[in-house]
């Protein structure tokens, strides 16, 4: 509502002045604030009704105190701490005077936190943590402490129930130092800050006076003398008890208990009561005599300090009702604060999901113009295309190199998907692509092995025939031999070896056949050896017929091919070949065994592979 | 002259920075007490004043127009304030106010309080214009902008048939009355209060920073 003040109604105004005037009526301002308060402060603390309730309010604070001091003593002493008692006990009231908090609720919390953590210096540092929380919160220290306490032990859920910008899923996630860091972090110097304010300052006086009250207790008589109240008689009667009483305490039982106790007595006894009635009315009287006033009664200044502790109860509600409300703003705002988050995390993952989409995209787009790719690709197809011109007239070794290289560019083209595949961490393509390249690369094996074999076979062939035929030596002896043959008649056909009789080859002697059926151990060995032998008999038979049939089909061929014009020089003529009528008879030594083997193991593997066994620059067969 | 306080301003801050709950009680009490001041002065807002004052004003416009005249705005425009003011040109700051804020509004509300025959008519001055000597009414603000020289009168005329211009201005005393507590609307329902809003505004402010105080002794 923007105001004109032309039509405006001023209600209740007030002389500011300018900045300047202003600066000094706010100093002079609180310089006599000040003057006032400590005016007041002075005059509460020394009227003689308050002299009158201070002695009284002294002896109990003492026996408070004293109660305090040995709840701590005996707490330390159960967790082996009794030693740093009296040191506790002073960094106690020294936390007590800076932060204004109850030396009582600083024990009990220091206790507490002892008790937990079994060591003096942690729980000094953990009480200041709950006493940062408990002044930033509002939160009762005792219970900040208790909770502390317990998640130093690995119990949270009392820590979650602070709801102190902690949730319980938050808690178990962490362990009990990085809860104490968070803390810190969140509320350090919250006791500083608190104390700073003017309640905070006045919570320090209270501490301080109750800390007198303590004192005066503890020194009754030098309390009485200090309010300069001139009772020399009762100041002597009560040093004497206060004596008498240490000094019956000292004998039997521990110093604390025994006060505590007497004190107790003193304050229940009616003759404490008369004596502290009697110290009123003189008070009273002096009072009434140097001021001129009627001082209150005790029982006007206790309703008047009932008045006035509501009052504080009340301001403590407001105070707990409005930090009650700042944490439920803070919730509020931290809440709304994660929404933003959640959101801000939500589009940024939608655009990432662009990114990703375009990325991907763009290797498309990378794939089409992959030059590796692209280069492959041609090869393959020149492969192919060189494939399709040689056609029907490749040999089998042309045919096996562009099937080499042909593979191999799909075993490239195959690295190269993988590759991609692995970079994009796509892992069912991967394996897929994986298990492909496998399987050409045993392909690939296969035919390198071919090509390995074909190579191998070509150098049996190399030493076992063409040796025979290109030896000069050896066609010279050959042609040497057939010339000393020459007109005798060879007959190709003819069986090269007699074939022998084996006849009964099987037959056992009846002496072995009775012996084995009754089962004579010689004889079952014997027949076995005997069975090995004509099984090895007729394996190398066979092993020799197949090796003499591929030499027969070798020489057929060589036959075949010399009815065609210069295929064949002219030792090869058939004419020359013309033999006597006499059969030849050609001895072969057999020193080729091992050979025939070889060649044998190479023609089968050969024929199962479909390949052929004339090779480049071989006579082809008509 | 509105009643002046002391401390008053420190004192609204105090409870804001110590007792929140305590200055928003004082807030809520305070508005409780001016808020039967404003329905008043809403009262006296008439539904129609003049008819051609409340016709749609022109769009195309390169300048602000006399503002339109329509009653439920204005009506809206008044209401109370109980923050603390800015501190105006003497120094002053206002704890609460009551304010008529609707630029109708306040037309009607101050209209004829300086001029109650309306602004007369400008005095005839010479004018140098485009190489030419000629005559013309003058056109400064305390002189009436129209052609018609009993504009302002019969303008004023027609809003005093509607209601009256009172002053709320009761001080007595030595020295000159301000006029600026003269109004047909906030100013009249405040001088018809006849000052009891305000004692209570003023009572309550004390009354609050009695038990600020009374709450801090105790707390000390």
């Amino acid at each position: 509502m923007a105001v004109d003040p032309q039509v405006v109604v001023n209600i209740a105004t007030e002389f500011t002045g300018k900045k300047a005037f202003k600066e000094a009526e706010t100093a002079t301002s609180k310089l006599s604030k000040g003057v006032k308060t400590l005016a007041k402060s002075l005059g509460l603390a020394f009227s003689v009704g308050a002299v009158v309730r201070f002695g009284k309010q002294s002896v109990k604070a003492f026996s408070d105190s004293q109660k305090e001091a040995k709840l701590l003593a005996t707490q330390l002493n159960a967790v082996n701490l009794g030693f740093a008692s009296p040191f506790i006990g002073q960094f106690i009231d020294k936390l007590a005077l800076a932060t204004g908090k109850a030396g009582g609720d600083l024990t009990n919390a220091f206790v507490s936190l002892s008790q937990a953590t079994g060591d003096a210096s942690t729980a000094q540092a953990l009480l200041q943590t709950a006493l940062d929380v408990s002044l930033g919160t509002g939160k009762d220290l005792q219970t900040v402490s208790n909770a502390l306490a317990r998640a130093y032990k690995g119990e949270t859920t009392a820590l979650a129930k602070l709801r102190i910008g902690f949730t319980t899923a938050e808690l178990k996630g962490k362990n009990f130092d990085e809860i104490l860091k968070t803390l810190n972090n969140n509320f350090k110097g919250a006791a500083a800050n608190a104390v700073d304010t003017y309640a905070g300052k006045m919570a320090r006086l209270s501490e301080a006076v109750d800390m007198a009250k303590e004192k005066l207790g503890e020194g009754l008589v030098s309390g009485l003398d200090d309010a300069s109240i001139s009772i020399d008689d009762l100041q002597v009667k009560i040093i004497n008890l206060g004596e008498a009483l240490g000094k019956t305490a000292a004998g039997s039982v521990s110093f604390a208990d025994k006060i505590i106790s007497q004190f107790q007595r003193i304050q229940d006894s009616s003759a404490a009561q008369g004596l502290l009635n009697i110290f009123e009315a003189l008070v009273r009287g002096v009072g009434f005599i140097v001021t001129g006033e009627l001082v209150p009664t005790m029982d006007q200044a206790s309703a008047r300090l009932a008045g006035k502790e509501a009052l504080k109860e009340q301001e403590r509600g407001r105070a707990r009702l409005r930090a009650a409300k700042a944490l439920g703003k803070a919730e509020k705002d931290n809440a709304a604060n994660k929404l933003k988050n959640e959101k801000k995390i939500t589009d940024e993952k939608a655009i990432q999901a662009k990114l990703d989409k375009a990325a991907l995209a763009l290797g498309k787009g990378e794939d089409v113009f992959d030059l590796d790719k692209i280069q492959i690709q041609a090869a393959i197809l020149a492969k192919q295309d060189e494939i399709n011109k040689l056609g029907a007239n490749a040999t089998d070794q042309q045919k096996l190199q562009l099937a080499n290289d042909a593979q191999r560019l799909t075993v490239k083209q195959l690295m190269l998907d993988l590759e991609d595949a692995i970079a994009d961490k796509d892992v069912e393509r991967a394996t897929t692509l994986s298990k492909q390249l496998n399987t050409e690369l045993a392909i690939l094996g296969t035919l390198t092995g071919q090509t390995y074999k074909l190579g191998e076979i070509d150098k049996i062939l190399e030493r076992f025939k063409p040796k025979d035929l290109i030896n000069l030596d050896n066609l010279d002896a050959a042609i040497k031999k057939l010339n000393e043959i020459m007109g005798s008649k060879f007959d190709f056909l003819s069986p090269i070896m007699p074939s022998q009789d084996r006849t009964g080859i099987n037959d056992l002697s009846p002496d072995i056949t009775s012996r084995y059926v009754a089962g004579d151990p010689e004889a079952v060995r014997a027949v076995e050896a005997h069975a090995d032998a004509i099984s090895m008999l007729a394996e190398s038979e066979l092993a020799l017929a197949d090796a003499l049939l591929a030499e027969s089909e070798r020489a057929l061929n060589i036959a075949t091919a010399s009815l065609t014009t210069g295929g064949l020089p002219d030792f090869f003529n058939p004419g020359a070949f013309r033999m006597r009528d006499e059969p030849i008879r050609i001895e072969i030594v057999d020193k080729t065994s091992g050979l025939i083997e070889v060649v044998q193991n190479a023609v089968i593997e050969n024929t199962r592979y479909g390949n052929s066994l004339t090779y480049s620059g071989n006579l082809t067969a008509i | 002259m509105p009643t002046e306080l002391k401390g008053a301003i420190e004192a609204r801050k105090a409870l804001r920075k110590f007792t929140p709950d305590l200055s928003k009680e004082l807030q809520k009490e305070m508005a409780a007490l001016l808020k039967p001041i404003v329905t008043v002065a809403r009262g006296f807002i008439p539904a129609t004043v003049l008819s051609g004052w409340s016709k749609a004003e022109a769009s195309d416009t390169k300048y602000r127009q006399f503002p339109r005249f329509d009653a439920a705005t204005a009506r809206r425009g008044i209401g109370y304030r109980t923050a603390p003011s800015k501190v105006n040109r003497s120094g002053f700051r206002a704890l609460a106010r009551i304010a008529n804020v609707s630029a109708a509004g306040a037309i009607y509300e101050t209209a004829g309080r300086l001029n109650p025959d309306g602004r007369s008519q400008g005095p005839v001055v010479d004018r140098y214009l485009n190489g030419v000597y000629d005559k013309t009414t003058h056109t400064g603000r305390q002189y009436s902008q129209s052609l018609n020289p009993n504009a302002g009168k019969q303008f004023i005329d027609a809003l005093d048939a509607t209601g009256r211009i009172v002053d709320a201005n009761n001080q007595t005393g030595r020295g000159r009355r301000s006029r600026k507590m003269k109004g047909r609307a906030i100013y009249r329902a405040w001088a018809e209060d006849g000052g009891k809003t305000n004692a209570a505004v003023i009572k309550a402010i004390e009354k609050t920073k009695i038990i600020f105080n009374n709450n801090f002794k105790a707390a000390a």
